[in-house]
């Protein structure tokens, strides 16, 4: 039953080594494909069941004498009312801090289970003399502590101070071997103070906790479902959690191209496309400068925007893209008069008839945008057009910003039975978008459309049938003069880019 | 683990294996025993086969199963009770009978149904969905935000989800009353075990827990998860009770007698833990008939109250209990607070019920204070006024069921049967009065007086006394005097023996009475879930849902986005509005200026047996619903089947923008 041999080192029983194991063969199994049955066992033995024994072997009344006055099915019931406790109190602190991940979660618990399954302890001598006699006597019982889970026969524990750690352990280790022999020796009294030792250990409980609270989020497990933390292809940095939004992803752009990049939603990915603008002139090969119906320019008539698009109003500089739109009237080849330059990018082709630089069909786009200052009469926009038709619907609009720099859209549009063009949306903040780079992205997948501000996922379409399935270019640009007119003040806007990536499952 | 539970409870070394000779008298009682069970189980089954699910009427399962069906919990009864009489029998046949009879109540239609049955099952199904979708917190939840206040049991579920990888609960929600009745054997035994030693009053309790606990809250629910915990810490605390009164019995200027007196009882024990004679059932506290004061001295410390780890245990278990459950803490404190009233138990009560209180008021007072602030004046009305508490009262404007009024007077006498027998018991046993059982009966009435919980505050109260009342109906019912002699004794102990299994079976019948007679509202076919989820599928964020009740599988399903009204939940003057003019009410609810999206009318067989079976709108409301909705050129029906129909409201024009 017991391994430890030694008397100078601690060493657990397998009993309890095994359950100090088991939550993270859980967290290991997560890895697994989701609804795999050795997923579904390992984990979920691991999070009803293995908290709350290794509570039990902590804890006095429902260890050994819980077993044996009332048999071990009983006994196993509390482990399994305090598992379920457990994970029920760890899910929803995390859920209600917004932090839950599934390792993030798995962690906790398997800490806090191999902390309590490991931690030291020893008899309370004392008053067990009159216990093991009466279980000399009774006899039974000590067959139901065995088998209550193999050292559980210990009888009365409790936690030790670290610096006696070696000698308790081994005297541990002796005194369960003694027990199960049913030798009635004693070990000597200690009068230690309990409640210091209890401290201590919910000190180390705390920090634990914390511990697997910070350092979780790189330790995602790609598992598929949830949101747990992806892998992130482009940097493993661990402190890129997806989840919080003060992290590298949010916030000014200190981050720089390579410290934002983890996709927020459930991976594994493989990065399809990036441009940091780092360089001083735009990737021609990756970009064009208009819509496919562009002549010489272009614009947005269907909006009846008051922009006319020029590559002259495109820099790339300081690591950033910028969009620049001007009030100057500007002659557009349609035979109209725009009162606004602006500029816009798009990984579609140069006219008509050319061919789309890039398209792409589902996967998870994500830019670092930062929308002009004066928002009135701006639009700025990161957006998905179908490359085929060339128009929409349908259409995938990651984010919109109509007139304002505090409130961002995420828009699907669809098309109708009837060919008309509807759509849902959602809109997020207030929040000041102007005042630095936030990163906006969009899940696209055959079932579910995510979005997600800052890694946290702001709204959700989950109707396949509303969910577009062709493919598709990005576009950036700043649209002027959308339902209202920049006032007469504002000469100029301007949109930066930090960087663009697509993932791809 | 049964065998195991056996070993350590018959001390075997004590017990001598019965000589061939003097087991022959009891050779047909074990026989009995071994043939009943698989009997009633072998009975169960091929009932099962012949189960027509659409017999169904006014008293539910109980028209659609078979009259074999009937033979499983006979047999269970009479093979328990052999079994409880035999006492060399070993004790896993108990427990097998136990889980027998969980498994004929609870797994029945676990197995007959093709969907998950109940409702509300359905609403919790969605609530964490929407949480899963939303890690966490669900925007918009409407009158559903009740379930981001009290969210643990949900977010245990969708951690469970995440970690696992599967797609939903509905896999496993089928199944959730057979596991939390079965888990719920675990705390039983311990709370039992503190008050006697005597097997056939522990198994006789546990026995008669499950054959009287009709109320139904074992579905997948958050009150069916802190019931459980609910029940381990009570289990605990009167663990420590009990183990306190030990050590009291052992203090130091005791300890030379009581050890001397404690190594007798251990040695009667051990031959095989007799039954208390029929002066000790009179008379002796039980805490002088067990082997258990010695084994129990160490969990208490010296100064009484709790050692520091039992008590961390406690506190995970409350603060689960707190944050998956408005009621269930405040029924806690409520049988904690009773608890503490004699004096002798306040070291170890008291801290709990001081940690009880503060969880519940720190939860109360931040995650929880949206409601509790909105609802305060209600809580507070309702503590003023007990006599509208008490008992269930709904407002029908049809008349129920014949059928069905018949099953709620069973249910009502069974509930004040059981209620009564325990009264009886706590006069006729003065050892009885000894324990914290008295107190734990009257646990819930303060709670009973205080709020009626939407009108079923009697019910849950009955819920949270029936550990006690059904240990307490056992020590009446179960005999447990010494082995008789003379023939004639035997006889007449026969005759005690068939009373307990008549009386028993006559707890049962009415059981069933309250737990299968609603299953027509209860179950959903197939067609009826198709339509529902139909609508969660199809209809775009925004949109309204109108049903007539609330009796449709997963009318909650993506809550978060769209709107669900029930006809029958509104003020009383519309509900008698819909009986004269259901056009107008129809067009009133679908074109709602307010609402964004389009409007849909779900009609199924489930809301016209609601209406039939409760009379919460007259029989006959949904057909004359439908029938508006057919004439009306307004309403388009998009899914139809032979259980439910859904139509499509066509409001005039619908505008939209284009950013």
């Amino acid at each position: 039953m017991t391994t430890g041999t030694a008397v100078t080192s601690w060493a657990p029983t397998t009993p309890r080594l095994l359950l100090a194991l088991s939550g993270w063969a859980a967290l290991l199994a997560t890895g697994l494909t989701p609804a795999n049955p050795v997923r579904v066992l390992v984990t979920a033995v691991f999070v009803l069941g293995c908290p709350g024994t290794a509570a039990m072997l902590l804890a006095r009344p429902t260890a050994a004498g819980l077993a044996r006055q009332a048999g071990p099915v009983a006994a196993g019931t509390v482990a399994l009312a305090l598992s379920g406790a457990l994970a029920t109190v760890t899910a929803t602190a995390l859920f209600l801090t917004d932090s839950f991940t599934t390792g993030r979660a798995l962690l906790v618990l398997a800490g806090l289970t191999t902390l309590l399954a490991l931690v030291p302890r020893r008899h309370r001598p004392g008053r067990e003399q009159a216990d093991r006699e009466d279980t000399d006597r009774v006899g039974g019982d000590r067959v139901g502590g065995d088998l209550a889970g193999g050292d559980l026969a210990g009888g009365d524990r409790e936690q030790a101070d670290r610096q006696d750690a070696a000698r308790d352990s081994a005297r541990q280790e002796r005194a369960d071997r003694q027990h199960a022999d049913a030798a009635p020796r004693r070990r000597p009294p200690d009068g230690r103070a309990l409640g210091r030792s209890a401290a201590r250990l919910a000190g180390a409980g705390l920090l634990l906790l914390a511990a697997a609270c910070g350092g979780a989020a790189g330790r995602g497990t790609g598992s598929g479902t949830g949101t747990a933390a992806p892998r992130s292809p482009a940097s493993g940095s661990a402190e890129d959690s997806p989840t919080s939004p003060g992290g590298g992803q949010g916030g000014s752009s200190s981050g720089g191209p390579n410290g934002v990049a983890a996709p927020a939603a459930p991976g594994p990915w493989h990065q399809v496309f990036r441009d940091d603008f780092n360089g001083s002139t735009l990737n021609r090969a990756d970009w064009a400068t208009c819509f496919d119906w562009n002549d010489q320019g272009c614009t947005n008539a269907g909006n009846n925007e008051q922009e006319w698009y020029q590559p002259g109003q495109v820099s790339v500089a300081g690591g950033a893209l910028t969009l620049t739109a001007e009030r100057r009237t500007t002659a557009g080849s349609d035979g109209n008069s725009y009162p606004w330059a602006s500029g816009m990018v798009t990984t579609g082709r140069d006219s008509w008839t050319g061919t789309p630089r890039h398209t792409y069909t589902y996967g998870y786009y994500a830019a670092a945008l930062q929308v002009p200052l004066d928002a009135a009469g701006m639009f700025p926009a990161f957006w998905l057009i179908p490359a085929d038709t060339r128009s929409t619907p349908p259409e995938l609009d990651v984010a919109e910003f109509i007139n304002t720099n505090q409130r961002v859209d995420m828009n699907l549009h669809w098309r109708t039975a009837d060919g008309g063009d509807t759509h849902v949306g959602q809109t997020t903040g207030p929040a000041d978008y102007a005042s630095g780079f936030h990163v906006f992205a969009m899940d696209w997948e055959p079932n579910a459309v995510t979005w997600y501000v800052d890694g946290v996922q702001r709204f959700q379409v989950t109707k396949p049938a509303m969910i577009p399935n062709v493919p598709m270019e990005l576009v950036i640009n700043l649209a002027v003069g959308f339902q209202e007119q920049p006032p007469a003040s504002v000469a100029s806007a301007q949109l930066h880019v930090d960087w663009v990536g697509v993932w791809q499952h | 683990m049964v065998d195991q539970q056996i070993a350590a409870e018959i001390p075997y070394p004590a017990v001598p294996a019965p000589a061939p000779r003097a087991a022959a008298p009891h050779g047909r009682a074990g026989l009995l025993v071994r043939a009943a069970l698989p009997a009633a189980l072998g009975c169960w089954l091929f009932a099962l086969t012949g189960t027509r699910l659409g017999r169904m009427g006014d008293l539910g399962l109980l028209q659609a199963l078979p009259a074999v069906y009937w033979l499983a919990p006979a047999l269970l009864t009479v093979g328990f009770v052999a079994a409880l009489r035999d006492r060399r029998l070993p004790q896993y046949w108990l427990a097998a009978y136990v889980l027998g009879l969980i498994a004929v109540i609870h797994a029945t239609p676990s197995l007959l149904y093709p969907t998950l049955r109940y409702g509300w099952a359905w609403k919790h199904i969605a609530i964490i969905d929407a949480m899963l979708r939303h890690n966490g917190t669900v925007p918009n939840a409407g009158n559903l935000d009740l379930y981001n206040q009290w969210p643990g049991f949900f977010q245990l579920n969708a951690l469970v989800l995440r970690v696992t990888g599967l797609h939903s609960a509905l896999g496993y929600a089928s199944w959730y009353p057979v596991i939390a009745n079965v888990l719920l054997m675990g705390p039983l035994l311990l709370i039992y075990r503190t008050f006697t030693q005597d097997r056939r009053l522990i198994w006789g309790g546990v026995w008669l827990y499950f054959a009287t606990s009709w109320i139904g809250q074992d579905y997948f629910s958050p009150q069916a998860f802190a019931y459980f915990l609910c029940l381990t810490v009570l289990a605990l605390v009167l663990r420590q009770l009990a183990a306190a009164r030990a050590a009291a019995a052992l203090s130091p200027s005791a300890s030379a007698s009581a050890s001397a007196s404690a190594s007798t009882s251990a040695s009667t024990s051990a031959s095989a833990s007799l039954p208390p004679s029929p002066s000790a059932a009179g008379g002796r506290p039980p805490a002088e008939r067990g082997a258990r004061a010695l084994s129990w001295v160490t969990d208490v410390p010296a100064r009484g109250g709790w050692r520091p780890a039992p008590f961390l245990m406690l506190l995970v278990l409350i603060a689960a209990i707190v944050c998956s459950h408005p009621l269930t803490p405040l029924m806690l404190i409520s049988i904690l607070l009773l608890l503490a009233l004699p004096r002798r138990n306040r070291r170890v009560v008291l801290p709990v019920l001081a940690l009880a209180t503060a969880l519940t008021l720190a939860w109360d007072a931040t995650v929880a204070r949206p409601y509790i602030s909105s609802n305060i004046h209600q809580l507070v009305a309702a503590l003023a006024s007990p006599d509208n508490n008490a008992l269930p009262g709904l407002s029908r404007l049809g008349t129920p069921a014949r059928d069905q009024v018949l099953a709620s007077w069973v249910d009502r006498g069974l509930t004040a049967t059981v209620l009564l027998l325990a009264a009886a018991a706590v006069v006729r046993h003065r050892w009885v009065r000894r324990t914290p059982l008295p107190l734990l009966l009257l646990g819930p009435l303060p709670l009973l007086l205080s709020n009626n919980y939407g009108g079923e505050m009697v019910f849950r109260a009955y819920l949270f006394a029936l550990p006690a009342a059904a240990f307490l109906t056992a020590t009446l019912l179960v005999p447990t005097g010494p082995r008789p002699g003379a023939r004639f004794v035997r006889w007449s102990r026969t005759g005690v023996w068939c009373v307990c299994a008549l009386a028993m079976g006559a707890l049962l019948t009415g059981l069933y009475f309250g737990y299968y007679s609603k299953e027509t509202m209860n179950y959903f076919t197939p067609q009826e879930v198709a339509a529902s989820q139909y609508v969660a599928q199809t209809a775009p964020p925004g949109s309204r849902i109108v049903s007539v009740t609330a009796d449709v599988p997963g009318g909650e399903l993506r809550y978060d986005e769209h709107q669900w009204v029930v006809l029958a939940q509104d003020p009383l003057a519309e509900r008698h509005e819909l009986l004269t003019d259901p056009q107008a009410v129809l067009l009133s609810r679908l074109n709602d200026p307010a609402v964004t999206g389009p409007a849909y009318l779900i009609l199924s067989r489930a809301q016209a047996a609601e209406c039939r079976l409760t009379g919460v709108f007259p029989d006959g409301t949904v057909d004359r619903v439908k029938a508006v909705a057919e004439s009306s050129p307004s309403f388009r029906p998009v899914f139809g089947n032979q259980d439910a129909v859904v139509y499509l409201y066509q409001p005039p024009t619908l505008g939209s923008t284009q950013p």
